[in-house]
């Protein structure tokens, strides 16, 4: 399963990235967050949907307050992605299985 | 000597053929689908508690990479130390089994040991940096 992909869209916008920085200092209100943005609380709250859909923050609701929390687990998928050997690896079983469907074609013709 | 902080990467693939094909193919250097193939000045022994050694080609760099087969159960399972610029002088560990089921092999594939440099780090706001470089790669492949 690809958990990879929702981690790398989540935090491909800027404004998301911000959020998470913000949050990598600590526990904030949907309100909080907003506050040195731009845009509307409605799109903050999109934003905080995608990173929540992600994994990557927990939402902690203490009465009508919704508080952020960071969860910077999944991040790991991306470190990993990143990782020298983790490409290289994927690229060695990519050709192994290439090779292997590639006979198994040739024996059905 | 301060302790390296270390981390373990897991790889699976289904390849479409039975264990024992699926586990000569990675392991036959005359076969290019390894990374064994390909290679300069190979050495390869593939028996317990011998060595291999190896020059990869990589974007104008010559990466040498030298280990010890420490398992070798034909078809199941193959384990080896891993020594390249990239371990930072540790003895990374790989393990790859093969689990075949209905003609077709679960390849998992586990490289241990690695120092956990550079993108690994998840404290001090090192994130920070790589969800960075993550980011830029992503768009890159837009």
């Amino acid at each position: 399963m690809d958990n990879l992909s929702p981690v790398l869209d989540a935090i491909s916008h800027p404004s998301r990235r911000a959020i998470l920085t913000r949050l990598s200092r600590g526990p904030a209100r949907v309100t909080e967050i907003a506050e040195p943005f731009d845009m509307s609380l409605n799109a903050v709250s999109k934003h905080l949907k995608v990173l929540e859909a992600a994994g990557l923050i927990y939402r902690d609701r203490q009465g009508r307050d919704h508080v952020m929390e960071l969860r910077p687990a999944p991040l790991r998928s991306v470190s990993q992605w990143l990782h020298p050997y983790e490409r290289y690896w994927s690229q060695q079983l990519d050709r192994l299985e290439d090779h292997f469907t590639a006979k198994k074609k040739r024996k059905g013709k | 000597m301060t302790k390296i902080k270390t981390m373990e990467i897991k790889l699976e693939r289904t390849i479409p053929a039975p264990a024992a094909e699926v586990f000569d193919a990675w392991l036959d250097p005359n076969t290019p689908v390894n990374p064994f193939s390909g290679t300069k000045k190979l050495v390869f022994d593939l028996k317990e508690n011998a060595l291999f050694y190896f020059v990869h080609h990589h974007a104008g760099e010559d990466i040498q990479h030298y280990g010890m087969f420490t398992a070798v159960e034909r078809p199941k399972r193959v384990q080896y130390t891993w020594m390249s610029p990239y371990t930072h002088g540790l003895e990374s560990i790989v393990t790859v089994t093969f689990r075949e089921k209905a003609g077709e092999t679960l390849m998992s594939l586990s490289h241990a040991n690695l120092p956990d440099d550079d993108f690994g780090r998840a404290h001090d706001g090192g994130w920070a940096g790589y969800l960075k470089k993550a980011a830029e790669l992503f768009a890159a492949r837009k």
